[in-house]
């Protein structure tokens, strides 16, 4: 029944956890709500009878939102936050404006984060050199070195926001999230690509500026050498790579039609009555 | 009596529900059903709840779960069967003892005078 899918939608659409969590509790859910709808159909009036006391049974849907929120693990509820990496829409507003302010808002998240984990991994870095051996030691270098981490941070606000605006100005994050519309499988194919080749500039970028900083070689040269190792790969390597994304891609695009025709699609009321 | 609800209940959801499963596995609304057939009618648990309970002691690993494999009996969608773990059986029963703790005390000092 339509209505209790949409109910069951209201209330776990908004939570912030991985799509495999997610459809477990909307599972779950729905299979407690038609066992409830039988029951109480058997002695009410009507469909619509029964139907309110079956999801009054299961309680208000915001208290059990946040209840369903707070059992998920924390690092879950981190990495899916939908600011930074925006691997679904807003709880309800699918149909937000996006453009060169929202792939600002992604880029500048992600940088927010690299800012983070790299900080983490000097200052274990610096922790761990002294006494063991394990790591370069750090000193002074890296203060004096700061401004080529600005520039590498730079460089990954560019790549992410010109790739998003990209994304943006041609339909690709269509594309990306199962949600908006129908992706064609050419698009799901260049919207993986090109964030495969926004991550690798970054990656390419952080191994030059991280080797500069930590054994103070010339950037100019880690750089010839990176293209050297990268042209030096064997052609079927690369061919595996496309093969795998491609198989990938169509897996991914697979479970995510059936999970749009399943949830997705779903128009549902948020708590204030929007609907979306 | 009145019925049991709001947080006297929530503190002991998670022991009632592996007492319940002590007594055999089961799936959510099974489970909702056994505790409401022990309760007597007198806990009035909002149904919803009992998940968020399950999910958290799943992840605690007092709990396993897994999903019906017999679906040619009934329509709709699967169902997760839950059932207890040596870990959840060790929680139970240091939850017992808590309780009965607990309910010595508070009864001694509720009786009234002689």
């Amino acid at each position: 029944m339509k209505a209790l899918r949409i109910h069951v939608e209201r209330i776990v659409r908004p939570i912030r956890a991985s799509v495999l969590r997610k459809n477990k509790m909307r599972e779950e859910l729905l299979a407690h709500l038609e066992t409830a709808f039988e029951e109480e159909s058997a002695v009410a009036i009507s469909d619509c009878e029964a139907l309110e006391q079956a999801t009054k049974r299961l309680g208000d849907p915001r208290a059990l939102r946040e209840e369903l929120q707070a059992s998920v693990p924390w690092i879950e509820r981190v990495g899916f936050s939908r600011i930074p990496l925006r691997l679904e829409p807003e709880a309800y507003a699918s149909d937000e404006p996006f453009g060169w302010r929202g792939s600002a808002r992604i880029a500048t998240g992600i940088v927010a984060l690299t800012v983070v984990l790299s900080s983490l991994f000097f200052a274990i870095n610096q922790a761990v050199s002294p006494d063991t051996g394990l790591a370069p030691r750090l000193g002074i270098e890296v203060l004096e070195r700061l401004p080529l981490l600005a520039v590498s941070y730079g460089c990954e606000w560019v790549a992410f926001f010109a790739t998003y605006l990209l994304f943006d100005l041609v339909g690709l994050r269509d594309a990306m999230s199962p949600w908006n519309r129908m992706p064609s499988f050419v698009k799901a194919c260049l919207s993986v690509s090109s964030l495969i080749i926004a991550a690798g500039f970054f990656l390419v970028m952080a191994v030059v500026l991280a080797e500069s900083i930590l054994w103070g070689k010339t950037p100019h040269l880690i750089a010839k050498s990176v293209i050297a190792d990268i042209q030096s790969v064997p052609y079927w390597v690369w061919l595996g790579a496309l093969c795998f994304s491609v198989l990938y891609t169509m897996n991914t695009k697979h479970r995510e039609r059936r999970q749009y025709e399943e949830w997705g699609c779903l128009q549902i009321e948020d708590d204030s009555g929007m609907r979306s | 009596m009145d019925n049991i609800h709001g947080n006297l209940l929530r503190g002991h959801l998670e022991g009632m529900v592996l007492s319940v499963l002590e007594r055999g596995e089961g799936h959510g609304y099974d489970i909702l059903k056994r505790l409401q057939d022990l309760g007597r009618g007198a806990l009035a648990l909002k149904e919803g709840s009992l998940y968020p309970a399950l999910y958290r002691m799943e992840e605690a690993g007092l709990i396993r779960a897994r999903w019906e494999s017999d679906t040619a009996k009934r329509r709709g969608p699967r169902r997760r069967i839950y059932a207890l773990t040596e870990k959840g059986r060790k929680e139970l029963s240091r939850s017992r003892e808590t309780w009965r703790a607990f309910a010595g005390i508070i009864g001694r000092i509720m009786e009234e005078p002689t």
